[in-house]
């Protein structure tokens, strides 16, 4: 299965890699998984046996397991200071966390508003009891539960908010996170400027 | 009858508080029938921070066209109901606006103007420092902010993959150009450089260098020492030549080197002199000494003479046959392109000026060279 999503996640694992443990480990991690290129480019589409290979020699290299790095990969999509999109573009989502939450829903809508060609599978948000909702991607690989564990938590943090993030075990194909939210406004957060910084300064 | 209608229509009309009003339109103004404003909402206040509003001339606030200038109110109530193009005056934000204009109630009940930024809304979001806040939460605004700086990352992965491509393709023609082993160029970027002087009909003289006694280095201390011996040549013709000229390896032990520009004839022969003098210097290698030489034939092309690229190298092989015949590590001219050069079918059967006992039968009898 060739998507564009992979190309996405290939190149911010590439980034996650090498700048969080250096060019030889990535090096090594391509050798393992049989690439011949350099590295990967974000825009073009990947089979999803190449992201699995990829995935499985950074967890050998690295010596951790692959949920973690797929967690940390998540986190690095959002806190990464070289590359400011992807949260800058996550915070459109709402002004509280739980606005953000609500905007998750239309996440494959607003990707494929900037990426015409790409196929996020869909995403529900149920508030199951107040502040605590359940988020199912029913579609989805299950290792793209843990990159959105990783996504959430550092949303979570850039807004201030105190939550607890889990996977439900599920038999089979798809995702369901239980999210708590405790407090919406435990620490000050990130500033969020809608104007981009180029503009405010023009 | 007359009552009952106006009943009526009063029952259809829809009342809002100011506060809603604010909130659905943040960008409203409620102007009396001579234009004055009653009341603004709260995003339109900001981009006349610190003015009091109230009460001033909306002909004072705005430029207005719609599409023809709107110089008082009469003009105004013509455009109700149609789009409206606004430029605040004064020391505010130069933001072009997008308004409408509706009747409110009975003709001195006056107007409600709502406005927006329009296509100005990035600009306007930065200049005044807006946040969602500030927009009604229908408003399309967020959306087109948030398509904005998604088209703007999606270009900037474009660039940044196009620069990347670009590096790779510039990579890729080097190493297609370059001789691996001594860095010079290859045949491919030789012949390239060589038909584009023909085409321009460029000044220029072709070298054509080939090692003497190579094989033997090759054959008695190996390919590592022959691949030693190449490596010096090399630096040997960079030593010796300009950097604008083309050096390249276009076989085991052949070189050619064309130098643009270059017609003088004298001294043309003391830089190829200077080579083969050069060539005979013993190279060492892990304690061995290598001993080869080096002839040389070489043609000179001046500017706006018809040459082919297949005659000009093979009047520089004749040439070099020549030299081989007359002893090796010698330096032979082809002095002139004969005729018969500019037509592309096959060299000379003989060289112009040559030895008499030189090949018969064009570039091909230049491999029997004996003991080569």
């Amino acid at each position: 299965m060739v998507l564009p999503m992979f190309g996405l996640f290939l190149r911010a694992l590439q980034g996650y890699v090498s700048t969080t443990f250096g060019a030889d480990p990535w090096g090594q991690i391509l050798t393992r998984a049989g690439f011949m290129g350099q590295g990967f480019e974000p825009l073009l589409p990947y089979d999803m046996a190449l992201f699995h290979k990829v995935l499985n020699a950074t967890s050998a290299v690295l010596e951790r397991p692959a949920d973690v790095v797929l967690e940390d990969l998540g986190t690095y999509i959002v806190t990464n200071s070289a590359n400011q999109a992807p949260r800058r573009l996550l915070r459109f989502g709402g002004v509280s966390y739980a606005d953000f939450l609500l905007s998750v829903e239309e996440l494959p809508d607003r990707a494929r508003l900037a990426l015409p060609d790409i196929q996020i599978p869909p995403v529900l948000l149920e508030e199951v009891a107040h502040g605590h909702f359940t988020l199912s991607c029913p579609l989805a690989m299950p290792c793209l539960g843990h990159v959105l564990i990783g996504v959430l938590r550092a949303m979570a943090d850039d807004y201030g908010a105190l939550v607890v993030i889990e996977a439900e075990p599920l038999e089979g194909t798809g995702v369901v996170l239980s999210i708590r939210l405790h407090e919406a406004d435990y620490a000050s957060g990130r500033k969020f400027v809608l104007a981009p910084v180029e503009v405010a300064h023009g | 009858m007359a009552e009952r209608r106006s009943r009526h229509r009063r029952r259809s009309e829809v009342t809002l508080r100011p506060q809603v009003l604010a909130w659905l339109m943040p960008m409203h103004v409620v102007l009396s029938a001579s234009g004055r404003v009653r009341q603004v909402g709260p995003t339109l206040k900001r981009l006349f921070a610190g003015q009091r509003l109230v009460g001033r001339s909306i002909l004072s606030l705005f430029e207005m066209r719609g599409p023809t200038r709107i110089a008082d109110m009469a003009a105004f109530a013509d455009r109700a109901g149609h789009k409206l193009n606004l430029i605040p005056r004064g020391e505010v934000p130069a933001l072009r606006l997008r308004g409408v204009a509706v009747p409110l109630g009975r003709p001195d009940d006056g107007w409600l103007l709502n406005l927006s930024f329009g296509i100005d809304c990035p600009r306007a979001v930065a200049m005044l420092h807006l946040s969602d806040a500030d927009f009604a939460p229908t408003d399309m605004t967020m959306e087109v902010l948030y398509l904005a700086e998604a088209n703007a990352a999606v270009m900037g992965e474009m660039r940044a993959m196009s620069g990347r491509l670009d590096g790779a393709r510039v990579q890729a023609e080097e190493e297609a150009l370059t001789d691996p082993l001594t860095g010079l160029r290859n045949r491919r970027a030789s012949d390239s450089l060589l038909a584009r002087q023909c085409r321009e009909r460029m000044a220029f003289a072709l070298l054509h260098l080939d090692l003497d006694y190579f094989k033997q280095v090759n054959d008695w201390l190996g390919h590592a020492a022959g691949d030693h011996v190449l490596v010096a040549v090399a630096a040997v013709l960079r030593r010796v030549c300009r950097a604008m000229d083309s050096l390249a390896r276009v076989g085991g032990d052949e070189f050619v080197l064309i130098l643009p520009g270059m017609t003088d004839g004298p001294r043309i022969a003391r830089i190829a002199e200077r080579i083969v003098d050069e060539l005979k210097q013993p190279i060492l290698f892990k304690g061995e000494i290598c001993r080869i030489s080096g002839s040389i034939g070489y043609v000179i092309v001046r500017e706006g003479e018809a040459a082919d690229p297949s005659g000009v190298l093979a009047a520089a092989d004749v040439a070099l046959y020549a030299a081989k015949q007359a002893g090796r590590g010698r330096v032979n001219e082809g002095k002139a392109l004969p005729r018969a050069l500019n037509a592309p079918a096959r060299p000379p059967a003989r060289p112009p000026d040559g030895p008499t006992d030189g090949p018969t039968d064009g570039p091909s009898a230049r491999v029997a060279v004996p003991g080569e």
